[in-house]
């Protein structure tokens, strides 16, 4: 027969497991502000080194910023002045010589050809691109025919296709025409041979861009 | 308060003891961790942009070392337009005196008489682009020049005027032959010629480039 004497009372019984509620409660009540204090302290120093930082680039960054500035007035001046030494280059860059072309028209037109309009006029072109002096010249003229031609020679039209021609491949035109038109007509001014012909030469130059 | 006997209902409890106060520390993250954390969200945030500007702005600076030189020498290069090509203003605005007494010299270098002038007046080189207002500086002053001439006569004219300076340019030319030559006479055609100058479009301006230039 087994006996079993319980001298303990219930509320003197301790548990046997080494972790008990209150260690834990105990624990917690430490280590918790603890580690939140520890964690607040952390943070807060990095931020007043941030603090410091950002003093220290805000130092650097009002020293540097009126240099900034000026470095930015002295590139939009540059800018603004380059492009006014630009337009002014463009005058030189555009410009087309006159006294040439006259010159090129008196050897070009057959002795037996007659200018008796020339109108030549410059434009300025625009586009979303570019802008371009563009250049026309319109002749009109007469071109004669021999008194014994027969209509069939066509000695006038010839003569018209040939300058025509010599538009298209002598200098200084060769090179700056883009197109030449010619076309011939029937004569019926006044005193006017059958072999007559009236000519109208149209001619485009190729355009001259402006400096960008 | 003891924790139960039984080996796995104090497993549980504790188990529930951590997660509650897991949930109860993250709570209190937020709350104390986030009013700590703010300043320094903002200051780092300041630390980027600063960083970012200063980087930026030496970029800036470095680059434009040597930029006062190459902007004296376009300024420079104005001036030398603006003493040799353009077309000067006289008696407060005045271009036409300077432009005919221009028009009368190549004629008498080219050997023929006095022409008829007319101005024509000022305008904008380019027509007017937006954005484009600095290129709106140089303007353009016109003249319309009238004369009879023979073409050889109009040629040589047009090369006198052509060596006298790189920038006048004549954009418009009319030659109408003489219907009726006199014998023995070399014809006489109508010409007439438009000239153009470059000029500033603010008379003042070679006193601005002046001053830039001090």
């Amino acid at each position: 027969m087994n006996l079993r004497v319980d001298l303990i009372l219930e509320s003197e019984q301790r548990s046997a497991s080494v972790v008990s509620l209150k260690l834990l409660k105990r624990l917690a009540m430490i280590v918790v502000p603890a580690l939140l204090i520890l964690i607040a302290m952390f943070v807060m120093l990095g931020t007043m080194r941030m603090g410091a930082q950002v003093s220290n680039l805000e130092a650097q960054w009002k020293a540097l910023e009126p240099q900034r500035d000026a470095a930015q007035a002295g590139i939009r001046e540059i800018g603004r002045n380059a492009a006014i030494v630009k337009a002014l280059d463009s005058w030189p860059a555009t410009k087309l010589t006159l006294h040439d072309q006259l010159a090129a028209i008196m050897r070009l037109t057959p002795e037996t050809m007659q200018i008796t309009q020339m109108t030549y006029n410059q434009t300025i072109a625009v586009s979303a691109r570019s802008r371009a002096r563009t250049t026309t010249l319109r002749m009109q003229g007469k071109s004669k025919g021999l008194e014994e031609d027969e209509v069939e020679d066509r000695f006038a039209e010839k003569n018209i296709e040939l300058m025509a021609s010599l538009f298209r491949t002598e200098e200084p035109f060769a090179t700056l025409l883009s197109s030449v038109n010619m076309r011939g007509f029937s004569d019926s001014s006044d005193g006017a041979l059958p072999a007559d012909r009236i000519f109208t030469l149209e001619c485009e130059y190729h355009p001259r861009n402006f400096l960008p | 308060m003891k924790l139960p006997e039984d080996k796995k209902e104090r497993t549980q409890i504790i188990v529930l003891i951590v997660i509650v106060s897991a949930l109860a520390l993250y709570g209190l993250f937020q709350v104390v961790l986030r009013g700590l954390m703010a300043p320094r969200k903002e200051r780092r945030e300041r630390i980027a942009v600063l960083e970012q500007n200063i980087r930026e702005a030496s970029l800036t600076v470095r680059q434009s070392q040597g930029d006062e030189q190459r902007n004296r020498e376009l300024i420079e290069r104005m001036r030398e337009y603006s003493d040799r090509h353009l077309l000067r203003p006289r008696l407060g605005g005045n271009l036409s005196l300077g432009a005919n007494e221009k028009v009368k010299v190549w004629f008498r270098e080219a050997g023929l008489d006095e022409p008829v002038f007319q101005e024509l007046g000022r305008r904008a080189v380019e027509p007017a682009r937006g954005g484009d207002a600095v290129r709106d500086l140089v303007h353009a002053y016109s003249a319309r020049v009238s004369f009879k001439a023979g073409l050889h006569d109009v040629a040589r004219v047009m090369k006198t005027i052509e060596d006298s300076d790189p920038c006048v340019t004549v954009v418009s030319l009319s030659v109408t032959a003489d219907p009726k030559p006199a014998p023995d006479m070399l014809p006489q055609h109508d010409v007439a010629f438009v000239v153009q100058w470059p000029i500033w479009r603010d008379d003042d301006y070679r006193e601005t480039l002046e001053a830039m230039l001090q």
